[in-house]
Formats: structure tokens, C-alpha cells, sequence
């Protein structure tokens, strides 16, 4: 069985029935807030439930950020990259580098690291991955697993296993939002998030290249025949897709402590969006990325006693059951 | 008498080479050092482990990456009670066999029903794996992220599965427990339901055609599958007198699992044997490698990391030069 | 005896009727051809009896029961075996361990490898007995395919173009192969393009056109109905030809 992501014109254009239900739903969520408020549960809860809202964006917007690049390199390649989140340490020790000993801002490390990783993604799906293009999904989740494991623990022996920090301008500054704190990196993070979204979109419905894209992802073979060189979109969508999880590296350094191993998790909550959102739907990814950090925060405020990631990975389960394509994927 | 000879007549060739490899398995402890020996208890287990895998992820194509969780049941069961009930780990085994079938059934059961395959069921177990490790982190009665110790008791008990630091003793249960599991696998592939899972593995819209029931087969292949990795587990916890979730649930503990089994050539018997032989020849150079490297590596002495890197380049150079494993490579050139 | 009954079966796939209210019956130990243009239904109408698919709407009976909806597995066990149009051997077993699936259903291991090896040196694949299935050329797993089908000693065989791909003289072995299947009391239902076959075995033609069928009748008179020659058969009716 197949549940491969919706057809690429489909990624950003949203149905109408869509709307309708996404309107009525927040006229009613609307409605149930403003009945809420005048409980007594309302007025102790709502500052806590508002505080969860807005981490749980901010979050969310980190995982999108982690998400799009997978999906993409899932459309087109149909491979899931189990060192997603290693490359995302290796940008984020990247910036570190960057900052500490060429004193370079944090967010202008991103001039570096994006085509940084963009370069050894390509290099890595043109002369590794290729190789394997038509073998089992398992093989190919080994191998980028067995790629996370090289990377990881490059970076263990070259930087300890001791957590390290990086001096960013305003780590510590915050801004209040109707009661609510948010952390300025974060913040800038998840604009990060939306410019990255925008520039996807750009790149992937209005230029050649990403027509080009879009046509391997559907059909590779169709592709081929019409004289796109698909050995070369390949590699190019993987060093979009590593460059894209390069930005993401450079923008969450500011506000994470750093240890080799500070990718694992996102690669698991990444694979969670990525199936939510529809395997190779970049828009998918995006809200699914937002939903699961709302999830995952405001599931934690109403059950503080269970482990957050519990919540997330039950609802993981039930996704691959019930709806393996997705929200915004067509059922194979 | 008659069960014996029968067993005899089904294996055949198979029988030989495992009563040749299992006696020369025996001798083994008489060559070793002691720390020797301790290595050889772990690739013992890692063989066990891949073993067992390899029947739900091997001939029945049902590509687990998840099979900590029944690691990890089969520990804590055994050492649950072990702690609480003193009883022998030899009867904690059971439950645990049992209750990680159970789950094995379970997950096999959803993954049919909606229809789940590759990817998406890989995922799916990964996902009960990393659920148990989170449920244990946070239980008490199990006590939580510090786990369980298994009190010493004084001398030596094979009731009990404990035996002087070192003693041979382990490597003697250990290979036991993986004689029992590939006689097992042996036997159930060369029965009936082992020609229906690999028909099924192979093709099932035809194998159903001919009258193989799907789920049933499969089923079984998983529950055989959860039910032996669980005995490995609860071998682990007694050989450590500990257990803890990272130990039991880590996703690494899965990789480990299936690695062996992948490396050496998955659908066959020996190939995982082979494949943890290797693994745990390769484990060990790189050790030796990090603690006395040669003068040009000098820089890397002490630091860790270079044995799981130099894990990860082997695996991925299996991957691409020899995919279906070691083994499984010799084994096609030597049949056409 | 009526042997199958299919009673008003439907099926349509997204919007695309692949079948309309079809119904015809087959007699024990009788032989049916289904032919029709390519997209006609008739591999729809054989997964449905099969199980592969459930039908939208009807029934399909076999012996008296009602097996519309079983699972694959539980018809084959009523005694229907079928082959498949693109032919789907076990590729990495060897030819008697391909045959071996099928004999297990009903006996034990030793006896099955006994009654797998008979039906191979029928089918005439003995040499290959040991060989994987993936090495053989494609008259050998047509033959494989037939034999595995046979293995199950069905009542009720369907045949899915097991004429296809084959060159004049392998075709005329199978064809002998059928004959002698048929002889042994197995009733047959088959799709063909190669019409000759059709109408040297078939007692009986069902035209299918659209998901329709379209005529349903002794072979003669069928392929000299002019709505069948308009839609499938052209002028030269005998020389339709896969």
C-alpha cells in the first residue's frame, strides 16, 4: 500500500469544503472560549491554556521547520531519512563553530550553513543514496539510519558528548503577549518557519526547477522521458530537502543546548508530521508541524501527569491506522 | 523416540550443521578468557536476538523496528519477578514470552486489519517501542528512569540464573536459550505454516489464491518472533542484575536487534548467527582501536564515538555493496 | 448440477462501471470461455469470484453456498483455484516448493512434496523442479502457474489468459493440458484472446463488452451474432489474436 502525499498542485491550494469546515470549526471553538471565560474553571485555566497556545506554536513552528525538508525528500525520492535530525545537529554544531570562533551572528550563520548542507546533501544522495534508489524501503531506512550513526558520532568524537550552549544576542529576552511569554528566538524561529514555507512554495510552483521537482515526485519514469535529468533532481531535492533542516539547525541554536544527540527526538516527531501532514506534501508538513507542537503542549497542560511525547505518539499510532495518508494527502 | 527421529527426518542436512555448530559453541569457554567470555555471552545474546527477528522480519517480511518492546517486556517481566515473587527467571521467562506474544499479536492483528505495510508498518512498531519506553520512564512500581536492580543472592543457582562474576555459567545458558530458538525457527520453517509464511512473505494476493490465510500465518510468525526476543530479554536483566528503560525500550536496543540479522542475510538460519559473530568482531576491533590507536589515530585515544561512527559506515556499506547480507551473499553464489 | 452462479453482479471503480448486472451460470464439469475487448470486465468478473474484490451488488453461489465476499483463501478452500493474468509465481522458492504451497492445504509435508512432484512432472516441469521460480522463461511459469492451480485439485478452475505470451507450439501443449484437465471432471471458466483455443475448448462462449455481457450462447452461434462481431470479434471473427 501506497499513501504517498496529494498531487504537488494540490500542496498549497486548499479545497473549498476545506475552508468551510476550518471556518465553522473556529466559529465554534470561538463560541466555547467565550462560554468558557465566564467559569471559574475558565478564568484560573485560560492563562495556562493561552501560555500552552503560544509555546505550543512557537514549538510547532520548530517542527515544521524540521518537517518540510523531510516531506520533501520523501515526495520526491520516496525515502525516509532517518538522519534528518543528525544533519540538524550537524548545522547547529556548524553555527556553533560559527559563532564562537569566527564571532559570527548566529542568524547570519544561516548564510553558511544553508548552502553548507545543501552541498552535502546533494554529494551524499549522488554518490550513496543513489545507489540504492531502488531497493526495499527497509534498506533505505537503514542506510540513512546507519548515516545518522556516522554523523552523530563524528560529532561525539569531535566535540564531546558535554552539552554546549550558544551566546546569541537576546537568549534571554522575551516579549509579552496578552499575559502570555514569548522567547524572542523562538519567535524569530518560527518567522524563520513561515519565510521558509514561502520560499518552498516559490521555488517549487513557479520556477523550472521546481516544476521539475514536481514532476519527478509524481511520476519519475514520465519525467525522464520528457528529458528531465532525473539523477540530478534527485540529488537536488535531497540538498533541498538537508538545507531546508540546515536553516532550521541555525534557527533553533540560539535557543537549545547542543549535544550530539539533540536530533534524535526531531527526527521522530519529524516522521510523526511528515505521515500527519501527507508524506511529501510541504504544506502538510507545515501545519502538521504547528498541530503536533499544539498537541504536544496543550495535551500537557490538561494532563501534566503524562508524558507529553506519550500524547504524541499515540496519536502517531492512531494517524498510521486510520488515515496513513494523512490530512492534506490522497489516499493511493 | 519417535518425535526425535521425525525432528531428524523434517531438518536433515540442518540438523548436522547445527549439532556440529552448537558443540563447537560448547567447547568455546574452554579457550576464552574471562573477558573473552564475556564478549561471547553478548554476541550469544545479539545471535538469539536476530534470530528471532528474523521470523517476523526475515521470512515473514514483515520489517519490525520496534522489536525492543518485546526485549524490554521480557526483561522487566522476568525481573519484576525475580524482585518481588523470587521466582526463578527460568518460569519468568514465560510470562514474558507470553505477554510480549500477546502484543506481537496485537500489532500484527492492527497492521492487517488497516492494511499496513513497509514503511508505515515499520513506524507503527517503532512507535509501540518508544510508547513503552516513555510508559516505563514514568511507572513507579517500576521505578521509573532508575530501573530495577535484581538482588545478589550469595554462590551460584541455575534456578535462579546467577553465578559468579565471569562464571561460564552464562555463556552455558545464554547458548541454551539460542539452541532451543533456532531449533524452533528450523523446525517452523521447514513445517507447513513455515512454507505458508514464506509464500506469503513472497507474494500473498497469490498465496492467499491458494488457500494460505493471510492473518493467521502472519500472526504466527509474529508471536513466535516477540515470544523468543523476550526470552533474550529476560536473560539480559539477569546477566546484568539490572534493567532499566534506555536498557529494555531504547531505540537503539531495536537497531541492535536487527542489525545482526540484516548483516549477515535475513531468510536464512545462520545468516544472523554470522551476523552477530561479525558485528561483534567488528565492535571489539574499533574498541581496541580507540583504547591502543595507532600513532597516526593518536588524537582519538579515550574519546568514544568512533566504534557506534565506524558501526554506522559498516552498515551502510552493507547496505549498498551486499544487500542481502553476508551469508546471504555466499549462499547465492553457492546455489544458482 | 449447477456448479457457479453469479446472480446481477455490479462493480464500478471511482466512477468507471467495470461491471452491469451480470448473471450466468456454469454446469459442473463444463467449459466456458469469457472473452471481450481488452477493459470488458472480465478480470474484475474473475476477482470477484475469486474474492479478490466484493462485488457492489449480486451474489455469487458456488455448489449452493453463497460465497459472495469471502476472503481469497476461504474459496479456495470451497475447491475454486484461479491463475492470474500476469502471472505471480513465488519468485524466490523453487518450483516445487511453489507447488508444495498448494498440495499443503491438504496433507502433510511428506505427502505433499509426494503429490507436488506428480503434478509438476504433469504439467511437464520436472527438470526445473529445483530451480527458483524466477529463473524460468515464461511458457515455464505459465506452466507453473497452471500447476500450482491444479495442486489445489479444484472443482472449479479459472483461467486468465494462460494462452498469453506463448508461442503456436507451447500453446498447443497447454491447450492439450486443459483438455486433459477438463477430462479429468474439473469444470473450467476462461478468458482468451486467442480465439482458435476458445472455440476448440469451450462448449460455451459469455461475451463480456463494457461491463455488459453482451451474448452468452454455444460458440458458433456467438461468434456469429453481429453485435459481437461489431464490438469485439470484427469481420474476420477467427482471427482475433492476442
Amino acid at each position: 500500500m501506497s499513501a504517498r502525499g496529494g498531487v504537488w498542485q494540490r500542496s498549497f491550494a486548499v479545497s473549498r469544503k476545506t475552508w468551510l469546515l476550518v471556518g465553522s470549526g473556529c466559529i465554534v471553538l470561538l463560541l466555547l472560549i467565550w462560554a468558557g471565560s465566564g467559569t471559574a474553571w475558565g478564568r484560573a485555566s485560560y492563562p495556562v491554556l493561552l501560555q500552552a497556545l503560544i509555546t505550543g506554536l512557537l514549538l510547532g513552528g520548530v517542527y515544521s521547520l524540521v518537517s518540510m525538508g523531510l516531506t520533501l525528500i520523501f515526495g520526491v525520492l520516496d525515502i525516509i531519512n532517518f538522519a534528518h535530525g543528525a544533519l540538524m545537529a550537524l548545522a547547529m554544531y556548524a553555527a556553533y563553530l560559527l559563532v564562537t570562533f569566527a564571532a559570527f551572528n548566529p542568524y547570519l550563520s544561516l548564510l553558511i550553513t544553508v548552502p553548507l548542507l545543501f552541498l552535502l546533501g546533494f554529494v551524499l544522495q549522488r554518490f550513496v543514496i543513489n545507489r540504492i534508489m531502488g531497493q526495499p524501503a527497509e534498506n533505505q531506512l537503514l542506510l540513512t539510519f546507519g548515516l545518522a550513526l556516522l554523523v552523530e558520532n563524528a560529532l561525539l568524537l569531535i566535540f564531546t558528548g558535554t552539552p554546549k550552549a550558544l551566546p546569541a544576542p537576546f537568549a534571554q529576552s522575551s516579549l509579552h503577549l496578552l499575559g502570555a511569554v514569548v522567547d524572542i528566538p523562538r519567535l524569530i524561529a518560527f518567522a524563520g518557519s513561515l519565510l521558509l514555507a514561502g520560499v518552498l512554495y516559490f521555488l517549487l510552483s513557479r520556477t523550472t526547477i521546481g516544476t521539475a521537482v514536481r514532476a519527478v515526485a509524481e511520476n519519475a519514469q514520465g519525467a525522464a522521458m520528457v528529458g528531465i535529468d532525473v539523477r540530478t533532481i534527485y540529488a537536488l531535492a535531497f540538498g533541498l530537502g538537508t538545507a531546508c533542516v540546515g536553516a532550521a539547525g541555525a534557527l533553533v541554536a540560539p535557543f537549545l543546548s547542543l549535544d550530539p544527540t539533540v536530533g534524535e527526538q526531531f527526527t521522530i516527531i519529524a516522521f510523526v508530521v511528515v505521515v500527519l501532514g501527507g508524506m511529501g506534501n510541504v504544506a502538510g508538513a507545515f501545519l502538521g508541524g504547528l498541530i503536533i507542537g499544539l498537541l504536544q503542549e496543550i495535551g500537557g497542560a490538561f494532563f501534566p501527569n503524562i508524558n507529553k511525547l506519550l500524547i504524541v505518539f499515540l496519536v502517531f499510532v492512531l494517524l498510521l491506522l486510520l488515515r496513513p495518508q494523512g490530512l492534506l494527502g490522497r489516499k493511493a | 523416540m519417535n518425535a526425535v527421529k521425525g525432528i531428524a527426518a523434517r531438518l536433515g542436512r540442518d540438523l548436522l550443521v547445527f549439532v556440529v555448530v552448537i558443540a563447537l559453541l560448547a567447547l568455546a569457554p574452554l579457550f576464552l578468557t574471562r573477558f573473552e567470555l564475556g564478549i561471547a555471552v553478548q554476541m550469544l545474546l545479539f545471535a538469539l536476538l536476530a534470530v528471532a527477528w528474523n521470523v517476523m522480519g526475515g521470512y515473514a517480511g514483515q520489517f519490525s523496528f520496534g522489536h525492543a518492546a518485546y526485549f524490554g517486556i521480557g526483561a522487566y517481566i522476568s525481573a519484576y519477578l525475580v524482585i518481588h515473587g523470587g521466582v526463578s527467571p527460568w518460569v519468568g521467562m514465560l510470562p514474558g514470552a507470553a505477554l510480549a506474544a500477546l502484543l506481537g499479536l496485537l500489532i500484527g492483528y492492527l497492521s492487517f486489519h488497516y492494511g499496513l505495510k513497509g514503511v508505515f508498518f515499520a513506524l507503527v512498531t517503532f512507535a509501540f517501542a518508544e510508547m513503552l519506553h516513555l510508559l516505563t520512564t514514568n511507572l513507579s512500581p517500576l521505578n521509573g528512569s532508575t530501573g530495577l536492580n535484581i538482588p545478589l543472592i550469595s554462590g551460584s543457582s541455575w534456578v535462579m540464573i546467577q553465578f559468579p562474576l565471569g562464571s561460564a555459567n552464562y555463556y552455558y545458558v545464554i547458548l541454551l536459550l539460542l539452541a532451543f530458538s533456532l531449533l524452533v525457527v528450523m523446525l517452523l520453517m521447514r513445517s507447513r505454516p513455515g512454507y505458508f509464511i514464506n509464500a506469503l512473505r513472497e507474494d500473498e494476493e497469490a498465496a492467499a489464491a491458494l488457500g494460505i490465510d493471510p492473518l493467521r500465518y502472519k500472526l504466527l510468525a509474529s508471536a513466535i518472533s516477540a515470544a523468543l526476543t523476550a526470552l533474550g530479554g529476560a536473560f539480559y536483566a539477569q546477566y546484568l542484575l539490572y534493567i532499566n528503560p534506555d536498557l529494555a525500550f531504547g531505540a537503539t536496543v531495536s537497531i541492535q536487534i536487527l542489525l545482526p540479522a540484516i548483516l549477515g542475510g535475513v531468510r536464512t538460519i545462520w545468516g544472523p548467527v554470522v551476523g552477530a559473530f561479525i558485528i561483534t568482531l567488528l565492535g571489539q576491533a574499533t574498541v581496541a582501536l580507540v583504547h591502543t590507536p595507532p600513532p597516526f589515530l593518536s588524537a582519538l585515544a579515550g574519546r568514544s564515538g568512533l566504534d557506534v561512527m565506524l558501526y554506522g559506515l559498516v552498515l551502510i556499506l552493507i547496505i549498498v555493496l551486499v544487500p542481502q547480507g553476508i551469508f546471504g551473499a555466499i549462499r547465492a553464489r553457492a546455489r544458482p | 448440477m449447477i456448479l457457479l452462479t453469479v446472480q446481477h453482479i455490479s462493480k464500478a471503480f471511482a466512477g468507471l462501471q467495470a461491471l452491469e448486472d451480470v448473471s450466468f451460470d456454469l454446469e459442473e464439469g463444463g467449459v466456458v470461455g469469457l472473452i471481450g475487448p481488452n477493459g470488458a470486465g472480465k478480470t474484475t468478473l474473475f476477482n470477484i469470484i475469486a474474492g479478490t474484490i466484493r462485488p457492489d451488488k449480486g451474489r455469487v453461489l458456488f455448489a449452493g453456498t453463497d460465497i459472495t465476499g469471502w476472503p481469497p483463501h476461504r474459496i479456495a478452500h470451497q475447491g475454486i483455484a484461479r491463475t492470474f493474468q500476469l502471472m505471480r509465481p513465488f519468485p524466490g522458492l523453487t518450483v516445487l516448493d511453489n507447488v508444495m504451497v498448494a498440495t499443503l492445504q491438504r496433507s502433510n509435508v511428506r505427502e505433499a512434496r509426494a503429490a507436488a512432484q506428480a503434478v509438476i512432472e504433469r504439467v511437464g516441469l520436472e527438470r526445473w523442479q529445483n530451480s527458483r521460480a524466477a529463473t524460468l522463461s515464461t511458457a515455464g511459469r505459465k506452466r507453473l502457474e497452471l500447476a500450482r492451480a491444479l495442486a489445489l485439485k479444484p472443482r472449479l478452475l479459472l483461467l486468465d489468459e494462460v494462452l498469453a505470451g506463448l508461442t503456436p507450439t507451447e500453446r498447443a501443449t497447454v491447450i492439450d493440458m486443459v483438455r486433459t484437465i477438463h477430462d479429468e471432471g474439473i469444470s473450467i471458466l476462461l478468458v482468451e484472446h486467442v480465439m482458435s483455443a476458445i472455440m476448440a475448448l469451450s462448449q460455451r462462449i459469455l461475451v463480456l463488452h463494457h461491463g455488459k455481457l453482451l451474448a452468452d450462447g454455444p460458440p458458433r452461434a456467438v461468434t456469429q451474432d453481429q453485435r459481437v462481431i461489431d464490438a469485439y470479434l470484427g469481420e474476420d471473427g477467427l482471427h482475433v489474436d492476442a
